[in-house]
């Protein structure tokens, strides 16, 4: 039924007064045909293939163009982006600041994706930075983390957060924070364990400050994966199980209070499939050298009686969460 | 046919349209209880993430309980592959009916994992009753088409999946080319407009099913298959599919200076329709019209691409950047003014999520790209990349 004849229908059974169905009836006579999302859409993969363009381009044309102007073309072309920005801003606040114009939030990204790879070309090309390659991802990315709160950007603040990752030797794109980071080594479990606490210190500072406490989800959703993947690579690869199982549980009920507070499932949910793989890991490294071949009984009827639990365990708290946002 | 309360499903539908009121402050919070009081409904608005938990959990227990029961009865006879998965299907079927029915539930992962376990079980014991004694299925494919086909368009429309309803589609036109070809040479040559015709009357007839008095409770159904027909109906005469395709079928390999029957046409039509949908998708401001008519014009550009590329790769790439650039420049700025009922600007209801989800994503697939061009980093652990998750859960 449309909005318009459902609020007919209610207000002839008077369940609605008269002002509620006007406003109801002129939003809906008013309600206009949004292409918005179509054609920021088309924006998007617009600045896409002309990065990917313009990129193929000079890397297959470098002889003829030289490295120099290259770098200056870049340059330039990041210098404007960011300017232009800076003039059509609107004023700072602690609050969501909303942008000025459709294609602000593109040209911003368009200036920190050309920065990224004039700080890439320098040091590839004329090691500016010297035997410091770290200075090529932690420069871009103080600029980027000022930037996103300076122009209220998530998506700068995703990259931000990912060139310090960089610095600091591990990836996190959601494609490649398993495949391409070598979880064996102990270096990159501590690192990311501490990588990803420095950010739920961080998202939870300014979201007490009330600085920008929109971009919170982004920094807790990075630090969570990080953290988890982390420790869940140190119980399997080295089997400390004193060491990662009590890490393990702080990060857990980090989250679930977490998602209390905040009423999201989403933190929730992905706390229990992280928990759910390591404690039923946990549970094999523990029985599989005493059971023998029992266990493939025990491994059917664990995963069922796990399981039965899990999906109680997240009804439960399904429930919770939604008693909770009724009370508001 | 509906396994669930239709007056419940109203219901909460009205419970939900009075929500977004509220949430616009048309209606205030008291008029907003007494809705809820007055269309009260024991189903319950749902959450994404926790009908995907559900599901999960669902499926390993499903999975857990055949290889248990497989430990002690392990079928390796034909006959039996077959009754043991009609007897799961059929139990699993219970079970679903019996949650919806006795606890009400309601666009659950819990019943979504029972019921697509139910219609996989319950197809695979048919399959394998069809194939009678050996292993090598070596029957028509359009009978097992044929003989599943029933259970998915039953389950679909006994609880209304959407999924379900578009695996149906899908089976219905493989069917349809089938048995097409069947027809030899004539089959091979009118594939092409039989497969449009075709599509085109799914369409016709699941875009007025869904008007239908009464039969709204199946409208996502009807909207899938909708989608699903136009791409059929565009892909049947893409000039890509049809010449790949005859050159598969016939064995032979197009010389060059040859070029397919009715070459010209298709070439048109897989320039022409998308555009036309676009066209018509702002004419009759239909979303899935227009989104189907943007993404496949891009898919008709490549196919003839495929076969004459004229530009070289990072000068069509940034020709095609500007070119949507402005047009996406032309059309917001153009649009800023309603005109005709549409407009530029964002509107709350459509306000979608997904994209900047999708959007950051593909940040930082692009960010990544930039920083992995680079030479190793400090430490020389592991590899760099960039971006991060979406911003929008």
């Amino acid at each position: 039924m449309d909005s318009a004849r459902l609020a007919d229908k209610l207000h002839g059974e008077n369940l609605i007064d008269e002002a509620s169905h006007q406003k109801i009836i002129a939003a809906d006579s008013s309600r206009l045909f949004s292409l918005n999302f179509e054609l920021k859409s088309l924006l998007y993969a617009g600045v896409l293939l002309l990065t990917g363009g313009l990129g193929i381009a000079i890397y297959k044309n470098i002889d003829s163009i030289g490295h120099l102007a290259v770098i200056l073309l870049i340059a330039l072309i990041s210098a404007a982006c960011f300017t232009w920005c800076i003039m059509k801003k609107n004023p700072y606040s602690n609050e969501k600041v909303t942008s000025p114009n459709i294609f602000y939030d593109y040209v911003l990204l368009f200036g920190c994706l050309t920065t990224l790879s004039f700080t890439g070309y320098l040091q590839y090309q004329y090691s500016v930075f010297g035997p410091f390659n770290g200075l090529a991802f932690i420069i871009p990315a103080i600029l980027f983390l000022i930037s996103a709160y300076k122009f209220d950007h998530i998506g700068v603040l995703s990259i931000g957060i990912t060139c310090l990752a960089a610095f600091l030797g591990i990836s996190i794109t959601p494609t490649s924070l398993i495949s391409e980071n070598d979880f064996s080594s102990d270096r990159l479990i501590f690192t990311g364990l501490f990588f990803g606490a420095v950010l739920v210190v961080a998202g939870r500072f300014f979201s007490q400050q009330n600085i920008k406490k929109h971009f919170t989800f982004t920094y807790y959703n990075f630090a969570m994966h990080l953290l988890f993947i982390s420790c869940l690579a140190g119980l399997f690869s080295f089997g400390t199980v004193i060491l990662f199982v009590p890490i393990l549980g702080i990060i857990i009920y980090i989250c679930i209070r977490h998602s209390m507070k905040e009423r999201s499932f989403y933190f929730l949910l992905v706390a229990a499939i992280y928990g759910y793989i390591g404690v039923s890991y946990l549970f094999f490294y523990l029985l599989s050298s005493t059971l023998g071949m029992s266990i493939l009984y025990i491994v059917p009827l664990y995963l069922i009686g796990s399981a039965v639990m899990m999906i109680r365990y997240l009804k439960k708290y399904w429930k919770k969460i939604k008693g909770n946002a009724d009370l508001q | 046919m509906l396994i669930y309360n239709k007056q419940w499903i109203d219901n909460l539908e009205i419970q939900e349209q009075s929500a977004n009121w509220l949430k616009k402050s048309f209606i205030s919070k008291e008029e907003f209880d007494a809705i809820a009081l007055k269309y009260e409904s024991l189903y319950h608005a749902s959450n994404m993430f926790v009908r995907a938990g559900m599901f999960l959990f669902t499926l390993l227990i499903i999975v857990s309980s055949v290889g248990l029961f497989n430990l002690f009865a392990l079928a390796s006879n034909q006959m039996a592959i077959a009754l043991q998965s009609l007897f799961f299907g059929g139990v699993y079927y219970f079970v679903t009916a019996n949650f919806v029915k006795q606890r009400h539930y309601f666009r659950s992962g819990i019943t979504d994992a029972l019921l697509y376990a139910s219609v996989i079980s319950a197809s695979t014991g048919v399959v394998f009753a069809f194939s009678g004694n050996n292993f090598a299925f070596n029957l028509d494919p359009v009978i097992y088409i044929a003989a599943v086909l029933p259970i998915f368009i039953f389950a679909s429309i006994r609880f209304r999946d959407a999924f379900l309803a578009l695996l149906s589609f899908i089976g219905l036109f493989t069917i349809n080319v089938l048995l097409v070809l069947k027809a030899g040479t004539i089959g091979k040559l009118i594939l092409p407009f039989e497969g449009m015709i075709f599509s085109f009357i799914i369409y016709w007839i699941s875009k007025s099913w869904k008007k239908r008095e009464g039969w709204h409770y199946w409208k996502k159904c009807f909207s899938i298959v909708e989608a699903a027909s136009l791409v059929t109906l565009y892909l049947s005469g893409n000039y890509l599919v049809v010449r790949e395709l005859s050159n598969m079928l016939a064995g032979s390999f197009i010389v060059p200076g040859e070029d397919i029957p009715f070459a010209y046409f298709f070439y048109a039509f897989t320039i022409a329709a998308p555009l036309l949908y676009v066209w018509l998708g702002m004419k009759q401001k239909n979303y899935m019209l227009i989104r189907a008519g943007i993404l496949l014009v891009a898919a008709g550009i490549m196919s003839i691409r495929y076969y004459y590329s004229i530009l070289a790769p990072e000068i069509a790439l940034t020709v095609a950047g500007i070119f949507l650039i402005a047009v996406a420049w032309l059309g917001i700025s153009y649009l800023k003014i309603p005109r005709n009922g549409i407009t530029s600007v964002e509107d709350d209801d459509s306000r979608n999520e997904a994209f900047e989800a999708i959007g950051s994503v593909l940040v930082s697939r692009a960010a990544g790209g930039t920083i992995h061009s680079k030479e190793d980093n400090p430490f020389g652990g592991g590899s760099s990349g960039g971006g991060g998750a979406g911003s929008a859960y």
